[in-house]
């Protein structure tokens, strides 16, 4: 783990998916520190540095957000509504990846300022392909906001 | 719809046929016509009645008129005849005429004067002997006396009667011969002639007439009719022969018009006495009736057909009313309520129409709430089914994913631990796991065909379906397809996603159903069908039996097992629902062995030629 590396926040609830997601980052041998939260509050929490998130020595500020929409408690559009809604958030850039394909969910993402939206495919060899190019463009080639925690 | 039914009633149009015209106009008419046809029969008959009865009356008090007239002369010239009696018995007279001497001359002119009175009327006195020669005369006027012709004297045939003989005119003047005969011992001596003057004044034989009444004409004329005269003139002949008419005549008198007339011969005279009622006084009572009945009519129409009138339009109005409201019912508007007060038909029509009207309004309501209610209903229902979508989209797939990554987990990262056996199964796993994402794939992709709101637009094929054919590429190609899409696809309206979607269905299951050693032969083409497109897809593949020709298009419906064809059995299911919703039809055609040809009738858009 690279502690100085660019952190990259999953909010995902399927341990399942999670575990899946984390080794295709180390299939696609990507190098960033993986955070993971469970549901909409603990996401919330982490970006506000509230909490159990407090210490940003453990647990630094992302560099890019993976937002699961169903998630317990709060769900992912109302975790993105409020990321938006936040000075120091607004620009982080966050990358939805659910399993919705429904147009209306596409359109209420976007709507509340997603920056992509990516639907999880089934077999592991798509899902690979996914991180690799998600590496790629939001970790390599897209320029970063200046982001800062409130 | 309401426009021609206001103009109708409001403004009858102008056309020589009673149907088209308003009750208000037709039924006055029609009782005009009544009214003027009876009165006219009415009067005619009554007319000819009145005029026969009329000429009846008259014609026998012109009888009777005439006999009594007749009676009256009669007498009249007895007693002109008495004033001539005495020279039969004057014996000087007798004396003259046996034995005529210049002494006897004397005796007889002096009882010739004596005879009868010496009035103007008389013109002479004459004595005329056995062999009817004049023998001695004493006249008033001598050249009046030249122009008499004794032709026209009537012989007395016996001692006990004399004779009047005929008119004669001289001038302006009439004269009449009267004769006596004097006889002694039954031996005829001669007659005593006497010639007299018709003499009446204008003031008695008015006085006759208006005794006569009727504004009668009167006459008297020759038994010869030669001569005739109203009493004061010689007047020209009638324009019949009356002597030989028994009964009435009727002619045409110059001045006077049609007469009807009656003549009687004078007993004792050449005489005939004639009698004319005119036809205009006959008749006027006559047409003073037809002309109080004329009128009487003419205020039976006038009242007749004002109160038709009234009737009409106490008829149409209250029916212009319904018909206005059952124009604005059509329109739509149900709160015109038709306000007719009677107590006859029509204010039964009217009220039947009222409570018809409410109950339509209430009945009408009803549906309206019971839709809105449906509705709400359905919406209800929809957004549910929305959810379960999502649910599944959500839900189901996560299981999947775990199962499908991790079994490939374990072939990649602990597959130095699985003997042949186990990969086997690790790879069943996935491709189980691959299959029923495939499937709730296309189950979501039919539930958003089903109830996503379809907006149809004019959408040009040829474009969607290059689109279509250009991402099946690498199918086609690893077959080794040929494929063929017709030039000028027409314009059709629809739905651009889900006609590619239809389009992708059709061309994969073509592709998918030909034998692996055959090539595979693909066509899009179009046609017109009734004012419709009817777009083919046509393969040469296994084709399809005639049985099952309907079962395809339904949800799991497969004809094969997954290892010969895989598939969902969801894919035409697709097809036709996502048609059915575009307002069109599909269907197949096929010849088992030969292939299979597919059909999609869609709505043409106006304007636009295939």
């Amino acid at each position: 783990m690279n502690p100085g590396g660019q952190v990259i926040l999953i909010v995902e609830d399927d341990p399942n998916d999670l575990l899946l997601i984390q080794r295709a980052f180390g299939k696609a041998r990507i190098l960033n520190p993986l955070q993971s939260v469970g549901n909409g509050d603990d996401a919330v929490a982490y970006l506000a540095g509230e909490g159990p998130f407090a210490d940003r020595q453990r647990h630094p500020f992302p560099v890019l957000v993976l937002l699961d929409l169903k998630l317990p408690r709060r769900s992912g559009l109302e975790v993105l509504q409020w990321i938006r809604a936040q000075t120091g958030l607004k620009r982080l850039p966050v990358v939805v990846l659910t399993s919705s394909k429904e147009a209306t969910d596409v359109n209420r993402a976007y709507d509340l300022g997603a920056n992509s939206y990516l639907v999880k495919p089934v077999g592991f060899d798509s899902l690979l392909e996914l991180v690799k190019s998600l590496e790629v463009y939001w970790l390599i080639l897209n320029q970063k906001p200046d982001v800062s925690a409130a | 719809m309401a426009e021609p039914v206001s103009e109708s009633v409001g403004r009858p149009r102008r056309r020589w046929s009673l149907s088209g015209l308003s009750i208000e106009y037709k039924l006055p008419l029609l009782i005009f016509a009544l009214i003027l046809t009876i009165s006219a029969a009415y009067t005619w008959a009554s007319y000819r009645s009145v005029r026969l009865s009329a000429l009846t009356a008259a014609q026998e008090r012109l009888g009777s008129i005439t006999d009594q007239l007749r009676g009256v002369l009669e007498t009249g010239t007895k007693a002109l005849l008495d004033s001539l009696h005495a020279s039969r018995s004057n014996q000087a007279i007798r004396r003259y005429l046996s034995t005529p001497s210049q002494a006897a001359k004397a005796e007889a002119l002096a009882a010739m004067d004596s005879l009868g009175p010496q009035r103007i009327q008389v013109v002479s006195t004459e004595l005329w002997d056995a062999r009817r020669e004049r023998v001695l005369a004493v006249a008033n006027d001598s050249h009046f006396v030249a122009a008499l012709n004794p032709e026209y004297v009537r012989w007395a045939p016996g001692p006990d009667s004399g004779a009047v003989g005929r008119l004669q005119a001289i001038g302006d003047s009439l004269a009449y011969p009267v004769s006596e005969q004097v006889s002694a011992g039954g031996k005829v001596l001669g007659w005593a002639v006497q010639w007299r003057r018709i003499m009446t004044s204008a003031r008695g034989r008015e006085q006759t007439i208006q005794l006569i009444g009727s504004n009668a004409g009167l006459y008297i004329g020759n038994e010869l009719g030669d001569v005739w005269t109203d009493l004061l003139h010689v007047v020209p002949k009638p324009p019949a022969d009356v002597r030989r008419a028994q009964g009435f005549l009727q002619y045409d008198r110059p001045g006077t018009g049609t007469v009807m007339a009656r003549a009687r011969p004078i007993g004792g005279t050449a005489w005939v006495v004639l009698i004319e009622f005119p036809h205009s006084t006959i008749l006027a009572p006559v047409r003073l009736f037809l002309r109080r009945l004329g009128l009487f009519m003419g205020v039976i129409l006038v009242v007749g057909l004002g109160l038709a009138w009234i009737v009409g339009r106490s008829i149409a109005a209250p029916l212009r009313q319904l018909t206005a409201a059952t124009a604005s019912i059509a329109a739509g508007d149900y709160s015109r309520l038709v306000s007719v007060h009677r107590r006859d038909e029509l204010g039964s029509l009217a009220s039947s129409f009222n409570t018809m009207l409410g109950r339509v309004r209430d009945s009408q309501h009803a549906l309206e709430e019971q839709v809105r209610h449906r509705t709400a209903e359905l919406e209800e229902r929809n957004e549910e089914l929305e959810g379960f979508g999502y649910s599944i989209s959500h839900d189901l797939r996560a299981p999947l994913r775990a199962m499908q990554g991790f079994s490939q987990a374990l072939l990649e990262d602990s597959s130095d631990r699985l003997d042949d056996m186990g990969k086997e199964y690790a790879e069943r796993i996935v491709a189980g796991a691959q299959r029923m994402d495939q499937l709730i794939q296309d189950l979501l992709a039919y539930s958003r065909v089903s109830r996503a709101e379809l907006r149809l637009v004019p959408v040009p094929l040829g474009p969607i379906a290059q689109s279509v054919v250009g991402d099946l590429g690498e199918s086609l190609r690893a077959r080794g397809a040929v494929m063929r899409v017709d030039d000028s696809l027409p314009v059709v309206l629809g739905h651009p996603a889900t006609l590619s979607q239809v389009l992708t269905n059709l061309l994969g299951n073509a592709l998918k159903f030909v034998p692996a050693d055959r090539t595979p032969a693909l066509r899009v083409r179009a046609e017109n069908d009734n004012g419709r497109i009817r777009v083919w897809v046509e393969d040469n593949g296994i084709g399809i039996a005639a049985e099952h020709q309907d079962r395809i298009f339904r949800v799991f419906e497969r004809l094969h097992s997954g290892d010969d064809y895989p598939g969902t059995g969801i894919g035409l299911a697709i097809v036709r629902k996502a048609v059915e919703r575009m307002g069109g039809m599909v269907g197949v055609e096929s010849t088992p062995g030969q292939g299979s040809r597919f059909w999609v009738q869609l709505q043409r858009v106006e304007g636009e030629h295939a």
